[in-house]
């Protein structure tokens, strides 16, 4: 059972290994806070959706399978947009049109549709949980590259009783950025880099305890014949 | 595939009509999911909403002290500020208008500007759009409203609203494209300067691919620098003095139910413009009710 919940770091990281839900990712990893605010929108949209979609899973008629998702989806992200502008309306306007487009986000979608549909809610719970935090944890990392090579500096959430303004600046690269990394031909080029990085380890891992791609996907097939037993 | 006999057929009807029967359940509850939280976030949203608007006006007022809002449910100009050199003063200075733009590319831009008495337009900024992010977008920054500023005041001076107009004004001001530049010193304001191109946004090439927003703007604009034109008319005609007084020839402004305007609303005037309004001591435009205990 932990194993949901520790897949989605690394073994199955979505950014990384499956590489899905690119475009978000790319497009907000600008600023950290913005990375972090943006994977707290999608762990929780996904730990939400993979319940219901579990819960739901032998109601939801396999013909508007689909179209039920997308319903389930696009609820909790419509919940995540109004609480953000009501709670963290700068944070809102950062992200803009990509908190409506988590509904798109293939990570989400996709857990449903191959994962959530065939396993049990609390299973599902983790695998989202799991996942998120992958997804979560990825974009920090890109953000984090991104930002500080970019603008040589580190936007976190200004925290006002110890004065600190939410802005950390590093002293020699913010004066000389390497402007490139903030555009999106600088995210292009270090997803790149990271998930050459990312397959090179999980080869070396591989190499050292042999273990067949396929497994994964019978792992995660398996609940769904028990389920039919 | 064909089926031969009613039952089958019934049967597929039956399917169908429960498929849909649990599709609509799903969507009838995530509807009222929404409703509640709704219900929860949807009067922050609004106070969050008045609070951006209110910090904007308190920026485009400077170190001027603004006067009470009233406010216009219909038209462009929907609602204007005025704003006095000193506190308690009866002569504007200038006006923070709330503009809304109806011809947006998708719906309505909201603006907020400020003009001179003599309908010269200011500052100004996009505060709510739904352009399309990297052509109509780009209004939101600040230095789109740069082509506009210190033009309306008089006929040789009109707002641009077309291109050639824009062109025209960029040939005769020379190109300037660094302007305001060499006072960005940190460096962070100047990449973003550059990441941005701080120095192309007055010039026409800035409108391309957005002219449909640009158009909207720019006649909003002119809107507002009429309707503050005609407030010096109308008060011309009057002989008064007194900031805001206008009668019908302006378009009928009805005092909107906001913690702004409690004590217009008090004696509603109904094809009258803008009722009289007090200034307001201190900046804070915030807290118009506490000052709102006149007779």
């Amino acid at each position: 059972m932990i194993k949901e919940l520790t897949k989605g770091i690394f073994r199955e990281n979505p950014l990384f290994i499956i590489v899905l839900g690119l475009c978000p990712a790319l497009a907000i990893s600008t600023e950290v806070s913005n990375a972090i605010g943006m994977g707290l929108s999608v762990i929780f949209v996904l730990v939400a959706s993979n319940m219901f979609v579990s819960l739901l899973r032998k109601i939801i008629p396999d013909a508007v399978r689909i179209p039920s998702y997308i319903v389930i989806i696009a609820t909790f992200v419509t919940v995540v947009e109004l609480v953000m502008s009501a709670f963290l309306p700068r944070l809102y306007e950062n992200l803009g049109i990509f908190v409506s487009l988590i509904v798109v986000n293939c990570i989400i979608l996709g857990r449903a549709d191959a994962f959530t549909n065939k396993n049990t809610v609390a299973a599902s719970v983790l695998d989202g949980l799991g996942m998120g935090t992958g997804f979560t944890l990825s974009l920090v990392l890109i953000a984090l590259v991104r930002e500080i090579a970019g603008a040589g500096t580190i936007t976190l959430f200004p925290i006002q009783s110890i004065g600190f303004s939410g802005k950390i600046s590093i002293p020699w690269l913010s004066e000389y950025p390497a402007r490139v990394m903030i555009y999106a031909s600088g995210a292009l080029l270090l997803m790149g880099y990271l998930k050459a990085f990312f397959t090179w380890i999980a080869g070396r891992g591989r190499a050292a305890k042999p273990e067949p791609v396929g497994t994964e996907l019978k792992e995660d097939a398996r609940p769904e014949s028990e389920a039919q037993q | 595939m064909e089926a031969g006999n009613g039952s089958v057929n019934e049967n597929r009807m039956n399917d169908i009509l429960s498929v849909g029967l649990v599709l609509c359940v799903i969507c009838a509850i995530a509807a009222l999911g929404l409703g509640i939280v709704n219900a929860f976030a949807g009067s922050k949203i609004e106070e969050n909403k008045r609070m951006a608007e209110r910090s904007a006006i308190a920026e485009l007022a400077g170190s001027g002290h603004a006067g009470e809002a009233a406010r216009n449910e219909a038209g462009t100009v929907r609602s204007i500020v005025p704003v006095y050199l000193e506190e308690g003063g009866t002569k504007a200075s200038s006006y923070v208008l709330t503009l809304r733009a109806e011809g947006g590319y998708a719906g309505p831009i909201e603006l907020i500007a400020s003009y001179l008495p003599s309908g010269e337009f200011l500052k100004g900024r996009v505060t709510g759009s739904r352009e399309t992010p990297g052509l109509g977008k780009k209004a939101e920054k600040s230095e789109y409203m740069r082509k506009f500023e210190g033009r309306g005041g008089d006929a040789a001076h009109p707002i641009p609203r077309t291109k050639e107009m824009l062109e025209a004004i960029a040939s005769k001001k020379g190109t300037q494209p660094q302007e305001g530049s060499a006072a960005l010193i940190d460096p962070f304001s100047r990449f973003l300067a550059w990441m941005f191109g701080n120095g192309k946004a007055d010039t026409p090439d800035s409108v391309t691919g957005a002219t449909i927003t640009f158009t909207a703007i720019a006649n909003a604009l002119i809107e507002g620098s009429e309707y503050v034109k005609n407030l010096r008319e109308v008060k011309d005609e009057a002989g008064d003095d007194s900031p805001i007084r206008t009668e019908a020839q302006q378009p009928a402004i009805q005092p909107a139910p906001t913690d702004y305007t409690e004590q217009v609303t008090s004696e509603p005037v109904p094809d009258a413009g803008i009722q009289a309004v007090e200034p307001v001591p201190d900046q804070e435009i915030g807290d118009q009710s506490q000052s709102g205990g006149e007779p």
